[in-house]
């Protein structure tokens, strides 16, 4: 047998297994075995309070509404921009949809939400790429506007119990089918501008480096704003899914809505960790189920909510730290 | 884009002017955790009333029951140059920088829907006793409101009982969480046979959707349970609890009290959703604001080492007949008319007192008879 005969067979099969090791199929199953890692620990636990078919069902149908909002944001993180009035946004364009759907019904619920998400989004686009300052501080000015504007909103409700939808209508959103073809129309939404249009590539070119995207004939001034009219699109649908899973929404002041922003963008970290593989949309979806799921694991435990934030936190770090950390010496943005 | 901007910045200083104008009145600030929730807007509604009644000006702040925000308010207020303020604080660790804040701008200062506890908080305590600008507190017999709630839901026949607050160490509901504790130690002394057993609470928020996810995890996590307590929060906690329930289809089999009354608590009571409520207080911050309001115009003295103290009482509704005379008196209308509460303003605090404790539907039925 003449020397290295095995060799290129070697090396054929580290090769097929690094290919293996970045595809699609490859990050969707590390997402299921997550998934069902977190469902057997809790499982195991909690075994007659956790875990069922039927509970398994709910904590779905609570995590959907925060993955819609977390393939919104996925648009625009990329990109290396934040945009801290997805809160407010989702407030105002609730508020808005319950409003109208005092006259005009379901129409009015559906593209008050849909309408009012997407030109704010359009606004916070125009306004960004005017001003030409960082995005954190526009949306900051915007969140603290919108606040006031969904209070002004809520007293124009002159229903009885303003901002709340009434328990006997209007209710189809907040369960199935309705709530799951809202989301999944959102997620598939996402999966086709990420796949079959230029607007994932160029959103992708322009995070890893703008400058050589702008060089390459990106329009990023353009790509930037299509990015905060998606990523507010989405949080319209999410307002939409939120306001009807609730039932009502709050007006608040003082930046409380911000707190909104945070459950969305943990299913984007998952996105942006799995991007890698070609799989964002899922990442997103299946991340956001995880959260939840390991909110209710640590309630059938009977564990305090303040441990409960602790441990999903801890969780989203060690996930996101595993499947993205940079190589060593390479430069953290 | 300069010109738009320019013209956002007139706007918004010629808006500032505008409120600014006439100014003259006497104005008293309101620190609020929201003034749009269930019964924050009910709150503002009263307020509004007595100060349109009294020729006031109200500034009003939301702070959502976050401690900075909290403290921050009371300084916003003094640098909008508030003659008194009116606050419902979260923690009553927050009262010492707002205390030392109102003392210093001289601003009066006074409580609603809260007290300091002496031996809990006796520094916050000591400051409010020997500062001469806290008037007083309005405040509500929380440990008895959870004791009732607790009764009433055993007599029901719950044995199995689930808690969701809404904010970790706020106040009123560590003193209603105590009164529901004893509330279960009272029903499990006097029935040895039939115990009943309070869980541990788990926080859902002020917020409708935060609410229901919390229930949703709650009932998922106890099944058997046969009650749930909805502490409060605004009562948008209670939506949110109330559309798990029902998503779940558990409405009815599960027994829901709470406190913060609905707008549409009678349908709720009706069709079973709700087995009771205690609420009806929204005019608590009344008291608070007539204790600043008589400060302010040099009536009331504060006492030497102490400052006055009002206790509200709750309303207890555990039926849609209950509900109805509620309705009539206090959602459809105010309990107090314009010259009725021009006559309060002018009582002295031990009848301010007497007047709200008197405070009950068939009080303000006699009233408008």
């Amino acid at each position: 047998m003449p020397p290295g005969f095995w060799r290129p067979r070697i090396i054929n099969a580290s090769g097929s297994f690094q290919k293996l090791k970045a595809s699609r199929a490859f990050g969707i199953s590390a997402l299921v075995a997550l998934t069902l890692l977190f469902w057997a620990v809790f499982r195991l636990l909690s075994p007659t309070n956790f875990g069922s078919s039927r509970q398994m069902t709910d904590y779905l149908q609570t995590s959907i509404q925060y993955a819609v909002g977390g393939c919104g944001l996925y648009f625009i993180v990329v990109m290396g921009l934040f945009d801290f009035s997805i809160g407010a946004n989702i407030v105002l364009s609730a508020l808005v949809g319950v409003l109208l759907s005092r006259h005009y019904g379901y129409w009015g619920l559906v593209l008050g939400c849909l309408l009012c998400g997407t030109l704010i989004g359009a606004f916070n686009g125009l306004l960004y790429s005017r001003l030409r300052i960082p995005s954190m501080i526009v949306t900051v000015g915007l969140m603290l506007v919108l606040e006031s504007v969904a209070n002004f909103v809520v007293r124009l409700d002159r229903a009885g119990f303003p901002g709340k939808l009434s328990s006997g209508g209007m209710l189809a959103f907040s369960r199935a089918p309705w709530n799951y073809i809202a989301a999944g129309a959102a997620f598939l939404l996402m999966f086709f501008l990420l796949r079959f249009t230029r607007i994932g590539t160029y959103c992708n070119a322009i995070g890893s480096d703008e400058l050589v995207a702008k060089n390459m004939g990106v329009d990023v001034e353009r790509y930037k704003l299509i990015g905060f009219v998606l990523l507010h699109f989405f949080v319209g649908v999410m307002a939409l899914l939120t306001v009807s899973y609730g039932r009502g929404m709050l007006a608040v002041t003082g930046m409380s809505s911000m707190d909104r922003n945070f459950k969305p963008l943990m299913g984007t970290f998952f996105g942006v960790a799995f991007k890698k593989y070609g799989c964002p949309v899922s990442a997103i979806v299946i991340g956001e189920f995880i959260i939840i799921m390991i909110f209710n694991g640590l309630v059938a435990l009977n564990v305090p909510t303040t441990i409960n934030d602790f441990v999903t936190g801890a969780v989203l770090l060690t996930i996101v730290t595993l499947t993205n950390r940079g190589a060593k010496g390479s430069v953290v943005k | 884009m300069k010109r738009f901007l320019s013209v956002v910045l007139v706007l918004a200083l010629a808006s500032t002017v505008v409120f600014a104008a006439g100014n003259k009145k006497p104005l008293i600030g309101v620190s609020i955790w929201s003034s749009t929730d269930t019964l924050g807007s009910q709150c503002k509604r009263i307020l509004d009333a007595a100060a349109k009644a009294l020729d006031v000006n109200l500034m009003y702040i939301d702070q959502g029951h976050v401690s900075e925000k909290v403290t921050a308010s009371a300084e916003t207020l003094a640098a909008a140059g508030c003659d008194g303020m009116i606050i419902c604080n979260s923690a009553s660790a927050e009262m010492n920088a707002v205390i030392n804040t109102c003392t210093k701008n001289k601003m009066y200062l006074a409580q609603f829907f809260r007290i300091i506890d002496k031996t809990a908080n006796p520094n916050e305590y000591k400051l409010a006793c020997q500062s001469p600008y806290f008037i007083g507190a309005v405040h509500e017999s929380e440990v008895d409101n959870g004791m009732n709630l607790v009764r009433i839901l055993c007599e029901k026949g719950c044995r199995k009982i689930a808690l969701e607050g809404w904010n970790s160490g706020d106040a009123t509901f560590l003193l209603r969480w105590q009164g529901y504790k004893k509330g279960i130690e009272a029903w499990n002394k006097a029935n040895p046979k039939s115990k009943a057993v309070l869980l541990d609470p788990q926080y859902g928020g002020t917020t409708t959707d935060t609410g229901r996810a919390t229930a949703e995890a709650i009932i998922n996590a106890n099944k058997d349970i046969d009650a749930l307590i909805v502490a409060g929060g605004g009562g948008d906690t209670l939506i949110g609890a109330l559309a798990a329930i029902d998503s779940m289809g558990l409405k009815g089999k599960i027994k829901v009290m709470s406190t913060d009354f609905l707008a549409d608590l009678d349908q709720q009571l009706a069709s079973g959703a709700m087995a009771g409520e205690s609420g009806g207080h929204y005019a608590d911050p009344l008291f608070a604001f007539m204790l600043v309001y008589n400060a302010v115009k040099g009536n009331y003295k504060k006492p030497a080492g102490s400052f006055y103290e009002i206790i509200f009482p709750y309303l207890y509704v555990a039926s849609p007949a209950d509900y109805e005379a509620y309705a009539k008196y206090f959602v459809d209308d105010l309990p107090y008319n314009a010259s009725e509460l021009v006559a309060m303003s002018k009582l002295s605090e031990p009848d301010l007192a007497k007047k709200s404790a008197a405070l009950s539907i068939q009080d303000v039925m006699q009233r408008r008879k």
